[in-house]
């Protein structure tokens, strides 16, 4: 019975801590941007965009990290897909692309990462649900024959680092309304990982997460630190 | 409980917390004009990304430069 209990505590603790880090993380980069602001950008780098690329990439292992606090085995992982314009396309295309990965998915996956349009899979789908609710896939083979799933070719190359997953739609400020800007997902190598108790986490790291890439990405832009954003890994 | 179920837990207008089955929600999935739909245009174009398999980057979307060191 007392071991139970020290491992509940222990639990809680440990998702206590993993709350803490993101939320440090985000106030970080949010504080570096003011600095900045405040010192005219002198002094920092000029590649704005590879360091967008690592602040994604932490949150995404921030996400991580609490996840696995509330659930057993290092299995999950995260991942952030964002809205971009497809430049020169007519008429302009956007497009859901991958700019934030965890460990524990594989970094050679940003070389044949495919972008999902905004019409079709899960952006569609959320996006006709007023990019409300969180969705739990159980078994992806099924869903992407029943056509709720749009399978990419880094589905088939790494097949077992996601076998579950959990999906959540980043609403936060576009610059001009509040829209659906980007899709969080966390993932899981184990069957039957995520249940209803973890729809409240992930609706906390969603909102969490979608409000500091908007303020981060409309930041920069309205600074002139970004005009655009060169393709990853290529 | 072996069907496999994509569960959609929502405070929407359409779905009040129901939980949603795959069909459910495959059978929404008719085509669209992207036009029709309500995207981050604004947000998107400050992401613009080449897409194309040239890779240039382009004078357009070099990042701004800074009095780096």
């Amino acid at each position: 019975m007392f071991i139970f209990v020290r491992w509940r505590v222990t639990r809680s603790l440990n998702i206590k801590s993993a709350l803490h880090t993101l939320a440090h993380d985000i106030r970080d980069e949010q504080n570096k941007i003011y600095r900045r602001t405040l010192q005219n950008n002198q002094g920092y780098p000029a590649n704005e965009d590879e360091r967008l690329y690592e602040y994604f990439d932490r949150l995404s292992n921030s996400v991580k990290r609490y996840f696995d606090s509330q659930v057993e085995g290092n299995v999950i992982a995260a991942g952030i897909r964002l809205a971009v314009e497809v430049r020169d396309s007519k008429p302009t295309k956007i497009v859901y692309a991958t700019f934030g990965r965890s460990a524990g998915l594989s970094s050679k996956r940003a070389e044949t990462s495919e972008d999902i349009p905004s019409y079709e899979g899960i952006p569609r789908f959320l996006i006709d649900s007023e990019c409300q609710g969180i969705l739990i896939y159980n078994d992806i083979d099924k869903a992407v024959a029943l056509n709720a799933f749009k399978k990419t070719k880094n589905d088939d190359l790494y097949k077992g680092e996601i076998v579950t997953m959990m999906v959540a739609p980043l609403n936060a400020w576009d610059g001009n309304k509040t829209s659906m800007i980007g899709i969080l997902y966390v993932t899981s190598r184990k069957k039957n990982t995520f249940k209803e108790k973890n729809v409240d986490s992930m609706r906390f790291a969603a909102d969490i997460v979608a409000s500091s890439i908007a303020f981060t990405v409309n930041t920069l832009k309205n600074e002139g630190r970004i005009t655009g954003i060169n393709r990853r890994g290529i | 409980m072996n069907k496999i179920l994509l569960w959609f837990v929502a405070k929407t207008e359409l779905f009040s917390c129901n939980d949603v089955s795959v069909k459910e929600i495959a059978d929404k999935m008719t085509p669209v004009r992207e036009e029709t739909l309500r995207l981050p245009r604004s947000f998107a174009h400050n992401l613009r990304i080449i897409i194309d398999s040239e890779y240039e980057l382009e004078e357009s979307l070099k990042v701004t430069e800074t009095n780096s060191p």
